[in-house]
């Protein structure tokens, strides 16, 4: 095994779920998704040398996964890999209320503009910066802060999301995936 | 008015309901592993087609048309000419893993000692990178490396500039631009193994 094998597979084991739970609140289909992911994570083990290199890989591969997503990459991916363990489970300690948060707040999202619902999910579920997202987007950074403060607005005006507000606890920012 | 720590709030709880799979990370990089060489196989393979139509274009058109007498495709490649465009020329055994023909024909340039290949996947190199094409170029070692990075120190012909460029992970693809055109000798060193050779670069 290469070195930057081990860095490239550490880097996968960190970030696979969030990524694909990114790629399904940015709009992929949850079939989808997986697909979406391990295309772009395929693609950067092709260019490993270059993302260990780049500044800021976390956006290097998002703005791969995102561009993926965008040029409505819908190919089924026939490569893909099948799992000899079930997946992890949702860790809600009461299910049913977590499905109802969780369809509530992809419904608010899917009525976002699709490049408000970007940058609301880049910066507020995959904790990308203000920058960071720029990169990914290719726009600049005043444009980030513009699109985020729209799309809180938005979602503030959704009236499905007005009692999971108060319901939904805050957490602390996870990276440990 | 939703605040930002609400948002977060709100979209990891929406995440958390997204049941996901273990990582395959081992899978995914053996799938990438493969994706690299048949992409790079694939671009050798469309440079070799442009370069079988480049060498019989010459031919065709006859000198008096073109100016100058074609390069011969059997011409060798040494490390130390700066040719440009480097012909096509059988790869030494060693450098063929990864092709689909068994005598593969290829622009490439092998390094003073015969312990490393330049393969050109796309000619000529240009300093600026071409809008066009860029400057690939697959370094294949004689011996397997350790994964060690493949250190080049560029020198223009004349000594007025020098710039180093790394190979993360060892001799294997790259672009490899250089800050200007003229005639580079490259210092090569990976591992416990070191050649040298020289690149042409001209401007797009």
């Amino acid at each position: 095994m290469r070195p930057d094998d081990d860095d490239y597979r550490a880097f996968v084991d960190a970030r696979y779920s969030r990524l694909v739970r990114a790629a399904v609140l940015i709009g992929c289909r949850e079939q989808d998704a997986e697909d979406a992911v391990q295309d772009a994570l395929v693609r950067c083990y092709s260019a490993w040398g270059r993302v260990s290199a780049a500044d800021d890989r976390e956006a290097y591969v998002y703005r791969v996964l995102v561009n993926g997503i965008v040029r409505g990459w819908r190919r089924r991916w026939r490569g893909e890999i099948p799992h000899g363990e079930l997946p992890e489970s949702p860790s809600a300690a009461d299910p049913a209320a977590a499905v109802v948060v969780g369809h509530s707040v992809r419904a608010a999202l899917s009525r976002l503009a699709p490049a408000q619902r970007q940058v609301l999910v880049l910066r507020y579920f995959a904790d990308l910066s203000e920058a960071q997202i720029a990169t990914v987007l290719g726009i600049a950074p005043g444009t980030v802060k513009s699109r985020a403060s729209r799309a809180l607005v938005a979602l503030s005006e959704d009236s499905s999301l007005g009692d999971l507000v108060t319901q939904t606890p805050r957490r602390t920012n996870d990276q440990g995936e | 008015m939703i605040k930002e720590s609400e948002a977060t709030a709100l979209l990891r709880a929406a995440g958390d309901d997204i049941h996901v799979a273990t990582a395959p990370s081992a899978e995914l990089a053996t799938r990438g592993a493969v994706r690299r060489r048949r992409r790079w196989v694939a671009a050798g393979s469309a440079v070799c087609t442009a370069g079988v139509v480049a060498a019989l274009l010459p031919v065709a058109l006859g000198p008096d048309e073109t100016g100058r007498a074609p390069a011969s495709p059997a011409d060798p490649t040494t490390a130390g000419s700066c040719v440009s465009p480097v012909p096509s020329g059988l790869l030494p055994a060693w450098a063929r893993a990864g092709f689909s023909s068994p005598r593969p024909r290829i622009p490439h340039v092998v390094g003073d000692d015969g312990g490393i290949a330049a393969i050109l996947f796309a000619q000529p190199l240009t300093s600026p990178p071409s809008d066009d094409h860029n400057n690939k170029v697959l370094w294949v070692s004689r011996e397997t490396g350790d994964g060690s990075p493949l250190r080049i120190t560029a020198t223009l012909d004349d000594g007025s500039r020098r710039v180093s460029r790394v190979v993360e992970g060892g001799p294997g693809p790259s672009y490899l631009d250089l800050p200007e055109p003229g005639c580079w000798r490259l210092a090569l060193r990976w591992g416990d193994e070191e050649d040298s050779l020289s690149l042409a670069y001209t401007s797009p």
